[in-house]
């Protein structure tokens, strides 16, 4: 059974911190403005992406760890806990990290980096895709259809629903893109055959590298740095275009008009995903 | 709760604020002097709304107050919970409201949050910080100058809670309100508090000297005066390491160096100083204070920082039958330099001659070499220049606390400096009044004829202006 759906959602959530103006590349902006360079903007990224990436890998270790170690059940409710009280206690308390300082330097800034994803729960927005692919693909091939079983009987209520879902075929549908991404989620769902097809063709070394039935398990050192590696590879990515274009073309104005309020938005999907995961 | 967008009064540049809507409210504190003296008869001190709106019925007039809840706080400098700096890149937290005053009474040691959002003509006290949790927690008293910093507010302290020194700097939560103690890590020789600013863009703040509570609190003191006793230094500190870097002595004759005015462009490393009176000649002096590597190093390696007197302003002889004691036996009028503001687009420096009645408009483009452009007289000890809406009336009292739109077309300013020094320089009474100048874009100022507020009952001190002013805001992009 393959999945890809975990990469390309762990991709997904690193361009969506990206895009968020307190992770990193208004930083970069602004010391290419202090500086009158856009060579400073450019500078500026690839420590924020690793501070970024720090403050992943440390939830992605712990989250590993206990993927490898723990019954999964017990875990969704642990997770579950977690991200409903980090969100709850952010929706009451929107606070930020209270850094002084413009004259940065590399060190600075991947210790800032780091310090604002882990005081945004960065890290904490990948549990559900990392749990959620391991419940997918966690059981031998073999098993699949025992860890079905079994999950169903936890299911309660979404039973039916999740019923209907294993229709569909070679379609599990994960908590994140039920809890935050239902809208892109058809979208998504529309090409798995086309990838399911590639997994046999051209991506056969990535499938050599990570056997299919577990390619989207993270519970080995391999795997985990590889969720790190993709999702701060989205981060770099989207935070350097969106810097980029607001140095060169768009200009500050924009800071006015396009700063929604990711934060709380963010807040809010904690505590949805929080919930679903208890239901998948 | 946060907002789903920027608050709209935040800019993330100075250039983009001086865009914003001209004010529709200016809010002033306004002391009670019977509060102050022996008549017994006080009454609380107020914040005063007053409308800016030209094509507003009651334009120029009072619209609302609020009082305060005990006697004799003596408000006097205020600030509000917010401002543009909630863009920095550092700490951001722009969905953050501009909408707390936090309004100190300099001698009560009370601090008042006075929520204008309900309804902005009757702002309301929502909280008050008693004088004995800042005693406790920070170690400081007599609350001043407020900054809304990028990740807490910022508030000056004249000195300790015995009324001696050091003054410092204590900094507030913004988003409880809760005091959380002292700002400074390390002093290093600073003693003597008042003012203080930033520059954003290269980690630094600036602090300047008057005196402690026990050399002002009861006036001028000559003796201390001419002992060169008041503060002649700048300093400047590590903003990051909350570490003194470097003393800039201006010389002891220059007495009292009180406003600062950093350049609000945040890559310019320069800003002005006013300093009220020299022992030498009674006159006034601006300081430039600027980065100059070749001056020492900064222990932050920032390197070296340098000031120097770019504008002075001689004192006016007067017979002595015209001067308050305390001048007398110098038969001359010092200008009395109290309050100094700088337009947003750094290029026009606003200078208040309290004692000859004068407001100043200096082109600054080039800091070192400042043009004289405009000068308005008004009130002053001797001349005591009437204003061209009612032109009979002397008026007491001279310019002092002047603030500057954000477009930087209009300059509000008031008379009254503090209770006690009132009652020293302007010893026949102090009658306040509130007057607005229009500025024009290529030099020069006009009073506004239809602007001219008067209360019998209160002195007026600082203005903020709805929205954000001149002196209200920090930028962290250019």
């Amino acid at each position: 059974m393959t999945n890809y759906w975990p990469w390309l959602l762990l991709f997904l959530m690193g361009a969506y911190h990206g895009i968020n103006p307190g992770m990193g590349w208004l930083f970069a902006v602004s010391l290419g403005l202090q500086e009158k360079r856009w060579q400073a903007v450019l500078k500026a990224l690839p420590p924020i992406a690793i501070g970024h990436a720090l403050s992943i890998t440390v939830v992605v270790a712990v989250a590993g760890l206990a993927l490898a170690n723990l019954p999964l059940f017990p875990l969704r409710v642990v997770v579950a806990a977690l991200l409903c009280g980090f969100g709850i206690y952010r929706l009451f308390r929107s606070r930020h990290p209270s850094w002084v300082g413009m004259r940065v330097g590399f060190r600075d800034l991947v210790l800032w980096s780091f310090v604002m994803a882990s005081a945004h729960g960065a890290g904490l927005m990948l549990l559900p895709i990392l749990l959620g692919a391991s419940h997918n693909g966690h059981p031998a091939p073999s098993t699949t259809n025992m860890g079905h079983q079994h999950q169903m009987h936890n299911m309660g209520p979404m039973h039916d629903m999740s019923h209907m879902d294993h229709a569909m075929p070679m379609n599990h549908v994960m908590p994140m893109q039920q809890g935050m991404q239902a809208g892109s989620m058809a979208e998504m769902n529309h090409p798995d055959p086309m990838q399911h097809m590639g997994a046999g063709g051209h991506m056969e070394h990535l499938s050599h590298l990570l056997t299919p039935s577990q390619m989207a398990t993270f519970n080995s050192p391999a795997r985990c740095l590889a969720a790190v590696v993709v999702h701060t590879l989205g981060h770099l990515l989207v935070s350097g275009i969106v810097a980029l274009i607001v140095y060169k073309k768009l200009g500050l104005a924009i800071l006015r008009q396009a700063w929604f309020n990711l934060d709380l938005l963010w807040t809010i999907a904690l505590i949805i995903t929080g919930i679903f995961i208890l239901f998948v | 709760m946060a907002l789903w967008k920027p608050d709209p009064t935040f800019y993330p540049s100075p250039k983009l604020a001086m865009q914003a809507p001209p004010e529709k409210l200016a809010y002033v504190v306004a002391l009670e002097p019977n509060a102050y003296n022996d008549s017994g008869k006080g009454r609380p001190d107020v914040l005063m709304v007053v409308d800016t709106d030209p094509d507003s019925p009651s334009y120029g007039q009072q619209v609302g107050q609020v009082e305060m809840p005990n006697l004799g706080d003596e408000l006097h400098h205020f600030g509000w919970n917010a401002c543009s700096s909630a863009l920095c890149p550092y700490a951001p937290h722009p969905h953050i409201e501009r909408r707390y005053l936090v309004v100190p009474g300099i001698r009560s040691s009370r601090i008042h949050i006075i929520d204008i959002k309900p309804d902005p003509r009757n702002p309301q006290i929502v909280k008050t910080i008693e004088p004995e949790e800042i005693f406790a927690r920070t170690n400081y008293s007599r609350p001043h100058t407020i900054h809304c910093g990028p990740e807490g507010i910022y508030v000056s302290a004249l000195g300790s809670p015995e009324g001696d020194g050091p003054g410092g700097i204590f900094l507030l939560d913004h988003f409880s309100f809760e005091v959380l103690g002292q700002w400074e890590m390390d002093r290093g020789p600073q003693y003597l508090h008042y003012d203080f600013w930033w520059h954003l863009g290269y980690d630094t703040m600036v602090s300047s000297e008057w005196g402690t509570p026990k050399m002002v609190e009861n006036g001028v003191q000559p003796d201390v005066l001419l002992n060169s006793g008041y503060g002649h230094h700048l300093h400047i500190w590590d903003l990051r390491k909350r570490r003194h870097v470097q003393s800039l002595d201006i010389g002891a004759e220059h007495q009292m160096a009180l406003e600062l005015r950093a350049a609000h462009d945040p890559t310019k490393a320069y800003g002005f100083m006013g300093v009220v009176v020299s022992l030498k000649d009674l006159s006034g002096s601006i300081w430039l204070w600027h980065r100059d590597n070749s001056n020492g190093s900064g222990k932050n390696g920032n390197g070296g920082w340098s000031i120097q007197k770019v504008i002075e302003i001689p004192a006016e002889p007067a017979e002595p039958e015209n001067l308050p004691p305390i001048l007398q036996g110098f038969k001359a009028v010092p200008p009395l330099i109290t309050d100094i503001n700088l337009s947003l687009d750094d290029r026009w420096l606003y200078v208040s001659c309290w004692a000859t009645g004068e407001l100043r408009q200096y082109d600054v483009s080039d800091p070192f070499n400042p043009k004289l452009t405009g000068s308005v007289h008004l009130g002053g000890i001797v001349r005591q220049t009437p204003h061209p809406k009612n032109p009979n009336e002397p008026l007491s009292g001279g310019p002092q606390m002047v603030e500057v739109s954000r477009d930087g077309k209009r300059i509000y300013f008031t008379n009254s400096l503090y209770y006690s020094w009132d009652e020293q320089f302007y010893h026949n009474g102090l009658k306040t009044w509130m007057v607005k100048v229009d500025a024009d874009p290529n030099g020069g100022m006009t009073l506004d004829e239809n602007f001219f507020l008067e209360s019998a009952d209160y002195r007026m001190h600082q203005i903020r202006l709805e929205g954000g002013d001149a002196s209200s805001d920090s930028y962290c992009y250019p």
